[in-house]
């Protein structure tokens, strides 16, 4: 399966600065980054899914109910879904950006910690891989557009914690956590990228 | 309460994470049919009492009658006989609060020691690198993760050297892409490791000259011979990575039928390239596969190890379609030399030859009648021959 990944020195050509972007070429950038969007959807599915598998139950039973904790450096799409479509473009672009200048990094973690507890998962290895690839090439295509429309951007992340190695149950659920609100994000981020469209049409 | 003072220190100090609970112990490893204790100290921040509590294991319900009050805080639970472990990430152990909420999770690891890994084979492609590969040892399954590493030294020097490449012929197997000497025994073995232990195999002493194979012959062309129906032609050329120091080469043919799964193997093919197959079936399609064996490189007397097989070729044998009347020659036109000649040998048996007074030339006509009658019948064409 092919990976559509963006690299942010693609985006445009390179004399247009950030703010200097066509209707026409926004509109495209924005296209692009929805296309992304669908891709991050369908993989964050498969992720999960092909995550949980490895760690047994009751992670994998379809009823698991984790204790809530909180993973940190990312917030939780914590916005309810109608208040986050009473948002504005930019600030849902701020939230998106944030969630995704964070995830990467995450993402290396998890597959740092499989690495050590699933040994022989190359699937789940690879998938891990690609979903930081993708996570990357999405907050790059924000950036683009955050400019564009001349929304100011989060802050960058906090370089991670690292944290004290925890135990192999800690780390299975952390994991979960974090493919879980991959997913839950890739869905808000396909929500927001189709309004823009609507109203960015090429 | 000096236990439970010793479970408070045992806590994991993370700042910005607090648990309501703590399992202890931690992640252990354990022999199968060991047995275990095992406990759970909510945070007592949290209100919850030890009746209230209760575990699983892989999602499991453990039964009440193994669990134990030790406070109110703690509930212990006591697991015997343990089975291997489900998942190689370790079974979950997990305390739940009684409306089914996870409180806190311990892996277990449970499984065997590794057994010495057996049966090491190496194999030189084209004396260019090492290839081995092993089984691990009788019992297989030790329901850990077991890593295995390969290791080889030159028997007259000292230095291990460990080998990188896994995986490439196998899951059991390493790849030494260069350096190798020749002429030069090396001792190589195969280290198995996982959480309960080391097994080493028997070291394997072998020159890499003795393990040569090669890349399957070359240019394996099968065709006809002229119209005869129960031939074939096979050719090939030999591997061409070995033509500077091969002096011999075995070859081995391997044919089959298109729809059987049955091959024959012609052995003893000698340093040659090219080979005649008879006693095929008329009209039908054969598969046919060549491979190599390098055979006294640098005076060696050993055979090395064969080649694959080379990719199928396929050919067919010619099937003489017999249209009645085309080819039958007409009832007035005979081979006339041979007639003629048969004719006088008849009539010098007459004369000389006691008790054959019957044969003439009127039998041998005969018989050509005969002959091309039951041909005729051979040849006929039925509905449900394939052409």
């Amino acid at each position: 399966m092919e990976v559509l990944t963006v690299d942010p020195a693609n985006l445009l050509s390179p004399a247009a600065s950030s703010s200097s972007l066509s209707q026409q070429e926004v509109a495209t950038k924005i296209k692009q980054t929805h296309s992304l969007t669908v891709l991050l959807k369908h993989c964050s599915e498969q992720l999960l899914a092909e995550y949980v598998r490895h760690q047994g139950e009751p992670f994998s039973s379809p009823d698991f109910q984790p204790p809530a904790m909180a993973v940190p450096g990312l917030p939780s799409p914590s916005v309810p879904p109608e208040a986050w479509l009473a948002l504005s473009d930019g600030k849902r672009l701020w939230h998106l950006a944030a969630a995704y200048a964070a995830l990467p990094g995450l993402l290396g973690s998890v597959r740092r910690q499989q690495a050590e507890l699933n040994p022989l998962a190359s699937e789940l290895h690879r998938q891990l891989e690609a979903a930081a690839r993708q996570c990357r090439g999405l907050a790059g295509n924000l950036e683009r557009i955050m400019g564009a429309l001349g929304v100011t951007g989060p802050p960058p992340p906090s370089s991670s914690l690292g944290g004290p190695t925890t135990g192999a149950f800690l780390a299975k659920l952390g994991g979960y956590h974090v493919c879980r609100l991959h997913r839950d994000w890739a869905m808000r981020s396909h929500e927001a990228l189709g309004l823009l469209r609507t109203k960015y049409p090429l | 309460m000096i236990t439970f003072l010793f479970l408070w220190l045992c806590l994991p100090r993370v700042e910005s994470l607090t648990y309501p609970a703590v399992i202890s112990p931690q992640d252990p490893t354990l022999v199968i049919g060991s047995s275990l204790t095992a406990t759970c100290s909510v945070n007592s921040d949290l209100h919850l009492k030890a009746e209230d509590l209760y575990w699983t294991l892989n999602g499991r319900r453990l039964p009440p009658e193994s669990y134990k009050v030790l406070n109110g805080t703690t509930l212990s639970v006591a697991l015997a006989n343990l089975n291997g472990s489900r998942q190689q990430s370790g079974d979950n152990l997990v305390c739940h609060s009684r409306d089914g909420s996870i409180l806190a999770g311990s892996c277990l690891y449970v499984g065997l020691p590794p057994e010495k890994p057996v049966n090491i084979t190496c194999w030189s492609k084209n004396m260019k690198d090492l290839t081995c590969k092993w089984a691990p040892g009788t019992e297989g399954e030790t329901y850990l993760h077991t890593n295995y590493t390969l290791k080889y030294k030159l028997r007259w020097y000292g230095r291990d050297n460990t080998c990188q490449e896994y995986r490439t012929a196998g899951q059991y197997s390493c790849h030494i892409p260069k350096d190798l000497a020749l002429f030069t025994p090396y001792e190589i073995w195969v280290e198995a490791s996982n959480r309960l232990g080391v097994a080493v195999s028997e070291v394997v002493m072998l020159d890499i000259l003795d393990v040569v194979t090669t890349d399957p012959p070359a240019d394996v062309t099968v065709s006809r011979v002229g119209d005869l129906e129960d031939q074939l032609s096979v050719r090939w050329s030999s591997p061409p990575a070995l033509k500077d120091f091969l002096f011999q080469a075995k070859y081995q043919i391997q044919y089959r039928v298109e729809d059987s799964a049955e091959w024959k193997v012609v052995d003893d093919v000698g340093n040659q390239t090219s080979c005649r197959l008879a006693g095929l079936r008329p009209g039908t399609v054969y598969f046919v596969q060549v491979r190599c064996n390098p055979f006294g490189i640098y005076g060696s007397k050993k055979a090395g190890i064969w080649s694959d097989w080379s990719n199928p070729t396929a050919a067919s044998t010619p099937r003489s379609d017999r249209v009645p009347g085309v080819c039958d020659p007409k009832s007035g036109e005979q081979n006339t030399t041979l007639r003629r000649e048969l004719k006088q040998f008849f009539g010098w048996v007459k004369k000389h030859a006691y008790g054959c007074s019957n044969l003439s030339i009127k039998l041998y006509d005969q018989w050509r009648v005969w002959l091309q009658k039951s041909h005729k019948t051979r040849n006929q064409v039925l509905p449900g021959d394939k052409l």
